[in-house]
């Protein structure tokens, strides 16, 4: 099923990798952000069905964007990417309700398939 | 910090080089210190951590290198190094390594490190100072073209 997915990262080219592996999949691309506070505006706005959401970002980091989010819409589904992905940090994400954490570097399939759990 | 836990760095060099980009580095020499500012050989990402230990890391890789990465990684064919997209991908690349890295260094060594966003700067022949810090290198060559991987660090029971 197609999906509306807003992606929030501070990198140019995971915006072009995912959305081209979205894009090929039959989903749609409903916003790009650069930082967290970016995210989260443009999440309020476009209630999308997907949040990528990287942790590292400067202005807002992706945790403070994601749990505001989640505090928005408990049901909100948000996928976090991080090259930093200590147990540690996904306990901290796990405690305000985001399951998946997808540890960079991710190929194709491991972003298809995380989708597909949400 | 000690020069010995520098080795998970060399492996995680190798090891996102592979999964990411599919291309095999080998390492050139041991890991040197580096006792003179550093001449750039290219495009140069740059990456601070805080923690027990602070510093910051830098991958600098050649101008050719960083044009086939960031054409592997996109599907495009950039001819100009100072596009966005060929510096987003060698910090990416940096941000990967770095940050498997200090998953690994917080899981073994309980260190507590935290990274900064990356930054990157392009120019053959830049030269990046290293005040009051010190600073090891480890080399490595693709094939493709060369990669040095270098960590400045003070702090954290240094030995």
């Amino acid at each position: 099923m197609s999906k509306r997915i807003l992606i929030v990262d501070d990198s140019p080219l995971i915006h072009t990798m995912l959305k081209k592996v979205l894009l090929a999949n039959g989903h749609t691309i409903c916003g790009d952000a650069r930082n967290g506070k970016e995210g989260l505006e443009l999440f309020q706005k476009e209630q999308p069905d997907v949040v990528f959401m990287d942790i590292n970002m400067p202005v807002m980091d992706g945790i403070t964007s994601a749990s505001e989010i989640k505090k928005l819409d408990p049901r909100a589904n948000v996928i976090m990417l991080t090259a930093v992905g200590d147990e540690k940090t996904h306990e901290k994400v796990k405690s305000f309700g985001v399951d998946i954490m997808l540890k960079k570097p991710f190929n194709d399939y491991m972003i298809i398939s995380a989708l597909s759990k949400v | 910090m000690d020069t010995n836990q520098f080795e998970i760095f060399n492996t995680n060099v190798v090891k996102v080089f592979a999964e990411f980009l599919e291309l095999k580095v080998n390492k050139e020499g041991d890991l040197t210190e580096e006792k003179e500012d550093l001449v750039s050989l290219g495009i140069s990402s740059i990456i601070s951590f805080t923690g027990k230990a602070n510093g910051r890391v830098m991958l600098d890789v050649e101008p050719q290198l960083a044009l086939l990465l960031a054409n592997h990684l996109t599907g495009e064919n950039f001819t100009n190094v100072k596009d966005p997209l060929v510096l987003a991908s060698v910090s990416e690349l940096n941000n990967m390594i770095t940050g498997n890295s200090v998953v690994d260094l917080n899981n073994s060594y309980d260190l507590d490190l935290w990274l900064a966003p990356p930054i990157v700067m392009a120019g053959t022949n830049m030269i990046i100072a290293l005040p009051k810090l010190k600073s090891y290198s480890y080399g490595f060559d693709s094939g493709k073209g060369k990669v040095r991987y270098n960590i400045a660090f003070k702090g954290g029971g240094i030995s």
